[in-house]
């Protein structure tokens, strides 16, 4: 058995490809480590055993027909919001139990063309309407790091797969923060791309003027690798149809930084965080100084109208998505997620037209403040991973609702369509891990992971595993 | 999302405004505990909408996904 904490997708993709490993046993490591710990940590609704030995055995035979496959025998854990064939596809909810999909979504087609595994359907939280993959359906799913604590979401499972060798390649989606959030509180990669880089075909909607999908991964080399895979033009998605080709090479040589200007804001970006988690993030922007970067402090706009207008469109496009399944009181939906999806047919034209025009407004700002720099550096949460059940937290003596600390640092930029990479930077003493979000300008994906790659190599965080898995 | 410290949010539906329009404009057919726990979301989420209102908007044209298809319409 290969100990999938230990090694990475790149890695194994080229020794599948040498011949000195074979894909199939790569999927037993993952299927015994799955086997072990889904129990207790809920990182799958559905487990895909069969289908992935098959699927190895073909990445074998292919390999062995002289084929090489850049992501040969890499195994997939796919979000249970985007389409797999012939695997149910239940967006995390009792309501969509039994939806079997007869194709897979376009980003997962590419990952298994390209030689991954699927070895199972990620745990989320319902409807990826939320950031702590509770789940009244399928279990809460639980910080590997931390039992007891959340693994963040709406893509916890793809985190909790990653950090606990389940897999080395994860489908995510992000409309608010989903990809970053639970990267940041299980100490794995996200990357939350430019809008219409990565076809949404055979997403399950929850906001199409702001779903992305994105990879997750144990490094940035290889969430770099995935998104080479994933992303680019497709009929089916026309937000794609105007993206620019992603450099040859996303991850450069070499950790030089000179010439790259680094932004750190002020305001709510540190006033919330824990002082752990400040600590961290300016710690690791010296880590970026060192490596060549200059930083310039940034005075960043209030977040309050881009979370107004972040709100009126989610909750008016998920409304508009999702209604029949909303009214039918007997599917077995949650009624926190019922009533997250029904209060959007109380909005009206007005107030959702308001928020895709505040949305300008903020996107002009944004535009202009990203001329003083080029990668804007801030917490990917402001908190470590909270435990289950919470629901508010004492800031500064006011009660906070921890929706607003989770996704304030990271939904301004669903809004304006920018990309962002969360990379782990440190740990809290109690050992939870903590995320630095690099923020780039639309279609500069490859500075980030340039930033993220040169700062991995500069430190040691994403090697470390969680104690007792 | 779960909703916001009910304590601050300002009733922008009361109970009797929010049943008519959810039960007989929308035909939500709720119970009294859905009803309630759907009010409490929805004056959230007005009151998270505010500062739409104070911003200035004036000449400013939605930001939408639209976009003519660049290969034309099939003949």
């Amino acid at each position: 058995m290969i100990d999938l904490t230990q090694t990475n997708a790149r890695e194994v993709a080229r020794r599948v490809n040498a011949g000195e490993l074979s894909a199939v046993e790569v999927a037993r490591s993952a299927l015994d480590r799955i086997e072990r710990h889904n129990e207790s940590l809920r990182a799958f609704i559905t487990v895909t055993a069969d289908r992935a030995i098959r699927d190895a055995e073909a990445v074998d035979a292919a390999v062995a027909r002289g084929e090489s496959l850049p992501l040969a025998g890499v195994p997939l854990a796919v979000k249970d919001g985007f389409w797999t064939e012939g695997v149910r596809t239940t967006n995390g909810s009792k309501a969509l139990l039994d939806f079997v999909p007869d194709e897979d979504a376009e980003a997962v087609a590419r990952l298994r063309e390209a030689g991954c595994v699927l070895v199972g359907k990620a745990s989320m939280h319902e409807y990826a309407y939320g950031f702590t993959n509770e789940n009244p359906t399928f279990g809460n799913a639980q910080n590997p790091w931390r039992i007891g604590h959340i693994p963040g979401g709406s893509t916890g499972g793809g985190a909790i797969a990653l950090a606990a060798g389940m897999a080395l390649a994860a489908v995510g989606g992000d409309t608010g923060g989903s990809v970053r959030q639970p990267s940041a509180l299980c100490g794995v990669v996200g990357l939350k791309v430019t809008y219409g880089r990565v076809s949404r075909h055979g997403g399950i909607p929850l906001s199409w003027s702001m779903d992305t999908v994105g990879p997750m991964a144990r490094t940035v080399g290889d969430a770099a690798l995935l998104l080479s895979v994933m992303a680019g033009p497709d009929p089916k998605d026309r937000a794609t149809a105007h993206a620019p080709p992603l450099p040859e090479t996303l991850v450069p040589d070499g950790s030089d930084l000179s010439g790259l200007r680094v932004g750190v804001p002020g305001g709510h970006f540190f006033d919330s965080s824990e002082p752990e988690v400040t600590e961290s993030v300016r710690d690791a922007v010296e880590v970026l100084r060192g490596l060549g970067a200059s930083v310039v402090e940034v005075e960043f706009p209030a977040v309050d109208l881009a979370r107004a207008a972040h709100r009126a469109i989610i909750f008016a496009e998920a409304a508009s998505a999702h209604e029949p399944e909303a009214r039918d009181l007997g599917n077995g939906m949650s009624d926190d997620i019922r009533s997250l999806l029904l209060s959007g047919l109380f909005l009206n034209g007005d107030q959702y037209l308001d928020g895709q025009r505040a949305r300008r407004v903020v996107m002009a700002q944004y535009r202009d403040l990203w001329r003083s720099f080029d990668v804007l550096a801030t917490p990917t949460s402001p908190l470590t991973a909270t435990p289950i059940g919470l629901r508010e937290l004492e800031v500064g003596g006011r009660s906070i609702p921890l929706v607003y600390l989770y996704l304030d640092h990271t939904m301004p930029f669903n809004l304006s369509g920018q990309p962002a990479l969360s990379v782990p930077c440190g740990f809290s003493t109690s050992g939870l891990p903590i995320g630095l979000q690099l923020v780039g300008r639309p279609w500069e994906e490859a500075a980030l992971l340039r930033v993220g790659a040169s700062y991995e190599s500069a430190t040691h965080w994403t090697e470390r595993t969680p104690p007792g898995i | 999302m779960p909703q916001p410290n009910p304590q601050e949010i300002p009733e922008t539906f009361g109970p009797e405004v929010f049943r008519l329009l959810a039960l007989e404009v929308l035909g939500l057919g709720l119970d009294d505990e859905r009803l309630e726990g759907l009010r409490r979301v929805v004056n959230g989420l007005v009151a998270e909408l505010a500062p739409m209102a104070e911003a200035d908007l004036s000449g400013v044209e939605p930001e939408t996904a639209f976009a003519l298809d660049p290969g034309g319409w099939p003949r």
